[in-house]
């Protein structure tokens, strides 16, 4: 396996890179204009999860150089898949969402498949994502807000590195659209 | 703006004339605030129309010992060699929990994780099977670490317990540090002596409280016993095989400048509220 490559340089390439191939996906439906209010930060209501470069550049170079080796990347037809289920949750009548929504869990559990030799950041992410899928499945409906979180975490997991941070925050951004962490317990 | 007193407590309590009411938050409800949207809706609905909504730093080291360092065990089994399938995982907690820990509660979060996912039924490979796991605990450890205090506007320090302020950190390995480190009296760093000293009669009175109850519960019991040897001996209380045996009372003796006391474990808070001259609500089980 080749080191890495990735320096803080490549940062602005990276989280191009990822936009870019939701906006792909995104841009039958909305034109791609969506997207790039995401990537500047002035979607309205929407958290930037990106954290912006500045901050990206930051938290890598606190990471070391070998912690950046390459690992595996996420399933993109998967990937795309779970992006189309969440766009098509919008225009989807209440009595039909716990098809999608069930569709999207089974899609987001599928993601392991290759997951389980992504970096440990992405699987963070996508261990956020598929609890937040299977609670909306169980619950059978979804806001608002949390379209929005589920949005930009497939943003994240397509994106080739993924830092700690940018996992905190789709953690966070989770927990703050209701799905809490000990929501399992009695 | 109207103030009694120069302490931030006091300050919030009278503004522009109006009567701020404010509670202390016990651990059992910042617990069910991390629940489900259904379950934590009725506890923030409580809590609401206090303006001030305080807890102990001491109820996070309670919150991390009950709840963050059991996930944090989990993900530990499921990094550990040799673990190629989730009933390795399980195989291990019984084992373990024989000899060190009660394993029923981790049992019961394991296979209700595993409930929850369909982890059961998975056609997944064995090795991804663990690899969620291990994620999903992982998750949720770090997540209720970083939500501690969310739902408050102030954490009460007054012991200065500094197990309480340690974070959960994530390795570089991926590993999580989520340990609770020994106190003895050598090596406390905390303030909890003169805690006791400083508030010494209310202390007390609770103590006395609980020794007048006809049948008490082994908490309440354990709470007045080592009362007592800290009043002989305050330095008792320097050592973690004490002090969390008068966890409630530091707790809501840390927020007692609070109007009113809010918890989901009436059988010890009762006591203690009645103790402390405080009302006492339960949002889990409204009257």
């Amino acid at each position: 396996m080749t080191s890495p490559t990735l320096r803080a340089d490549d940062v602005d390439t990276n989280l191009q890179r990822g936009v870019e191939d939701f906006a792909a996906g995104d841009r039958e439906r909305t034109g791609g204009a969506e997207m790039t209010s995401y990537y500047s930060g002035s979607g309205v209501g929407t958290p930037n999860l990106l954290g912006g470069a500045s901050a990206l550049r930051a938290d890598l170079r606190r990471e070391r150089p070998h912690d950046r080796r390459d690992h595996e990347q996420l399933d993109r037809s998967l990937l795309k898949r779970a992006r189309e289920l969440v766009a098509t949750i919008d225009n989807t009548d209440i009595a039909d969402l716990p098809v999608v929504l069930e569709s999207l869990d089974a899609t987001v559990t599928q993601l392991w498949l290759k997951a389980v030799d992504a970096s440990g950041q992405h699987q963070q992410v996508l261990a956020a994502l598929e609890h937040a899928a299977r609670s909306a499945f169980r619950a059978g409906t979804v806001t608002d807000g949390q379209l929005s979180a589920f949005r930009e975490a497939i943003i994240v997991l397509g994106l080739p590195t993924v830092v700690s941070a940018q996992a905190a925050e789709v953690r966070a951004a989770f927990v703050t659209e209701g799905f809490g962490p000990m929501d399992i317990m009695d | 703006m109207q103030t009694t007193t120069t302490s931030p407590h006091r300050e919030s309590q009278v503004r522009n004339g109006k009567q701020v009411r404010t509670v202390l938050v016990d651990t059992s409800l910042l617990i069910e605030l991390q629940k489900t949207i259904e379950e934590a809706t009725p506890v923030r609905q409580a809590l609401m129309p206090f303006r001030f909504k305080a807890a102990s730093s001491y109820s996070r080291l309670e919150y991390k010992r009950a709840w963050i360092c059991r996930w944090a065990n989990i993900h530990a089994y499921c990094c550990q060699d040799g673990v190629n399938h989730i009933g390795d995982v399980l195989k291990r907690i019984q084992k373990a929990g024989r000899s060190r820990w009660g394993n029923r509660r981790l049992m019961t979060m394991l296979s209700q994780l595993i409930e929850f996912h369909g982890m059961d039924t998975s056609d997944l490979p064995d090795r991804v099977l663990v690899a969620r796991l291990r994620e999903h605990a992982k998750r949720r450890a770090l997540a209720m670490s970083e939500t501690f205090a969310s739902e408050l506007t102030h954490v009460f320090r007054g012991t200065h317990c500094v197990r309480a302020e340690e974070p959960v950190r994530e390795r570089r390995t991926g590993s999580l540090d989520a340990a609770i480190a020994d106190c003895r009296p050598d090596n406390a760093e905390c303030r909890i002596e003169d805690f006791f000293i400083e508030h010494r009669q209310l202390f007390l009175r609770i103590a006395d409280a609980v020794e007048k109850l006809d049948k008490p519960s082994d908490e309440l019991a354990a709470l007045a016993e080592h009362v007592r040897l800290a009043d002989k001996d305050p330095t008792h209380l320097r050592d973690n095989r004490h002090c969390p045996k008068i966890a409630d009372a530091i707790i809501a003796i840390d927020g007692h400048a609070m109007d009113v006391f809010a918890a989901n474990n009436p059988g010890e808070w009762e006591t203690i509220a009645d103790a402390l001259r405080k009302e006492l609500i339960n949002p889990c089980r409204p009257t």
